[in-house]
């Protein structure tokens, strides 16, 4: 049988996630592929929110995900695949901050310009009421928000993101951030209110 | 994926202000009882400064939410391009590096995945050498897992010329060596030679002539990301495959998973590019479109890089002792996959259907 023969014996593959994380890991090239394409959002998004700009994010997440993949055989699926990303994501700024003894690459309460002149890429917006007014406040909202969580301490964006943004659990923030369950909700806890302060400060200084 | 709260509302159904930012802030992660659902309810109305900041933090958690980032749109060919890059150096450079991330200096890596990590993958389990320049006829064996570029292959019908990995930069997917001009074939790669001690050399002589056209075809793969919200995940995936089927559609792969408890599933679509369109266009219609992106990548040496491993392995297999065969296989099955999932893909366009309820 030649090879075109062999490969088309092959029917569709239907898998979830933890069969395709497997095909991974005996080197299944598409399967990794298909994973970068589901959590490259959600490790965009974090990376954005740890160094303060898109070109360093990209390179973040991009590293994020090649560490994940040289190391992707000693991932033990009894932990989610996401979680062990961000932590990733987590460990590699921090270990970059300290090996550049690194405080800010850009001030963080300074807007970041795309090309657009949107502050971040975000996705498509889900207004579904059809109210282009509703919308454009929305989006003036969305952009105060970005703006005033980019100016908050580094521990307060994580939990923030991870929760609020990305809607992980309190436990599946514990093992990402490396802490207790306490610690995450004392944080979060911490974090909103300063979130509703620099909001107010926003608001005010308007 | 939340769990039963523990009734903190008292008989009267009364909760003081911490009960309250409690119940309120962790309603993401538990299930209320009605009681506590009530309760909360109730103190939102009873006290002002309360129903303030449930108000105010519902408002930001709208605007959070609609915070995600979306990735630059060639990110994934960037880690793919990164991988094989690494893939491709000798294992004591392999030590990601920082300073050479930051510097942008990583644009001389070549690529050659599919082999290397076939090979190397095979030469950890088998207590054998891997000897590819053996199979070739080479005077010299090689260990494969010193080889960081394939050995070069000389087509049949052309003039001499390598079949070698390409160096890529991670933003384009690019061959960073231009192609030589080559007689007869649509695409020369670049020729590199294999190690330093080996001559170009040794034509592919006992393939048929359906493993010769694999080789030699250049293939470029368009892809169009498409992600959807929808109400019904199912039915979504449903119309989705009768859409396909009206236009000619071919699945390829299927995965479920869950996202924050959000049923999540990717369909792998091939289509032909006159449909493409088309196609996008009606799979739209069937939720809330949150990302459409399209990218191309010219996968012609990836191929060429995978189908010599695959090849290499099968000849291995075929060689070794009946009790060694089966530690062959699943190293195959992989190799078989990509080169299935690319052969679909070329001169095709590839759509992914993400879709999350």
């Amino acid at each position: 049988m030649n090879v075109k023969s062999q490969l088309n014996r092959l029917g569709p593959r239907v898998c979830d996630a933890r069969l395709l994380i497997r095909q991974a890991q005996a080197g299944d090239l598409t399967a990794f592929e298909e994973l970068v394409t589901i959590y490259q959002g959600k490790i965009a998004t974090l990376s954005y929110y740890l160094t303060g700009n898109h070109t360093d994010a990209q390179d973040l997440a991009q590293e994020v995900f090649v560490r994940a993949y040289t190391n992707l055989k000693s991932f033990r699926q009894d932990a989610e695949l996401g979680t062990w990303l961000h932590r990733i994501a987590i460990n590699l700024w921090s270990n970059m901050q300290r090996r550049q003894k690194f405080t800010n690459l850009v001030s963080l309460d300074d807007p970041v310009q795309t090309e657009s002149g949107d502050l971040a890429r975000t996705v498509a917006s889900t207004d579904q009421d059809g109210d282009p007014a509703g919308a454009l406040e929305g989006k003036e909202l969305q952009s105060t928000v970005q703006q005033a969580l980019r100016s908050l301490p580094e521990e307060y964006r994580t939990v923030l993101v991870l929760r609020e943004v990305e809607g992980y659990s309190y436990e599946e923030i514990a093992k990402i951030a490396g802490c207790s369950l306490g610690t995450v909700k004392s944080r979060l806890s911490r974090a909103r209110q300063a979130l509703r302060e620099k909001m107010t400060g926003n608001s005010l200084s308007l | 994926m939340g769990h039963r709260h523990s009734r903190v509302a008292g008989i009267d159904g009364a909760i003081s202000c911490d009960q309250a930012r409690g119940l309120f802030y962790d309603l993401a992660d538990v299930e209320l009882s009605d009681e506590d659902r009530r309760a909360l309810s109730l103190h939102e109305l009873s006290c002002s400064n309360c129903g303030d900041e449930f108000k105010e933090w519902r408002r930001l958690r709208s605007a959070l939410q609609g915070s995600m980032v979306a990735p630059a749109v060639d990110f994934k060919a960037g880690v793919m391009g990164r991988i094989q890059s690494i893939q491709a150096e000798p294992k004591s450079a392999r030590s990601i590096s920082w300073a050479a991330l930051w510097q942008q200096n990583w644009t001389k890596g070549v690529a050659a995945a599919a082999i290397v990590l076939a090979l190397m993958a095979g030469a950890a389990r088998l207590p054998a050498i891997v000897s590819l320049g053996g199979l070739l006829g080479n005077s010299k064996p090689r260990v494969a897992a010193q080889t960081t570029i394939p050995p070069t292959v000389k087509p049949q019908n052309t003039e001499p010329g390598s079949i070698s990995p390409s160096g890529t930069t991670p933003n384009n997917g690019s061959p960073v060596n231009p192609s030589k001009p080559g007689a007869g074939n649509q695409v020369k790669p670049p020729v590199t030679p294999a190690t330093p001690s080996d001559k170009p050399q040794v034509a592919v002589n006992t393939q048929s002539d359906g493993q010769r056209w694999l080789a030699n075809q250049k293939r470029v793969t368009t892809s169009t990301t498409l992600k959807l919200t929808v109400d019904n995940i199912d039915q979504a995936r449903n119309n989705a495959l009768s859409i396909a089927k009206d236009l000619n559609a071919d699945l390829s792969s299927e995965t479920s998973t869950q996202n924050n408890g959000h049923p999540t599933m990717f369909l792998r679509f091939t289509v032909d590019p006159g449909q493409a369109g088309a196609f996008l266009d009606r799979l739209g219609q069937l939720g809330s479109v949150v990302m459409k992106n399209t990218e191309s990548k010219d996968i012609t040496n990836e191929f060429a890089s995978t189908l010599e491993a695959y090849r290499a392995l099968k000849a291995q297999q075929a060689a070794a002792p009946n009790a060694d065969k089966q530690q062959y296989d699943s190293q195959i099955s992989a190799l078989e996959l990509n080169l299935k999932n690319w052969d679909d893909a070329s001169g095709k366009q590839v759509v992914l259907l993400w879709l999350e309820q």
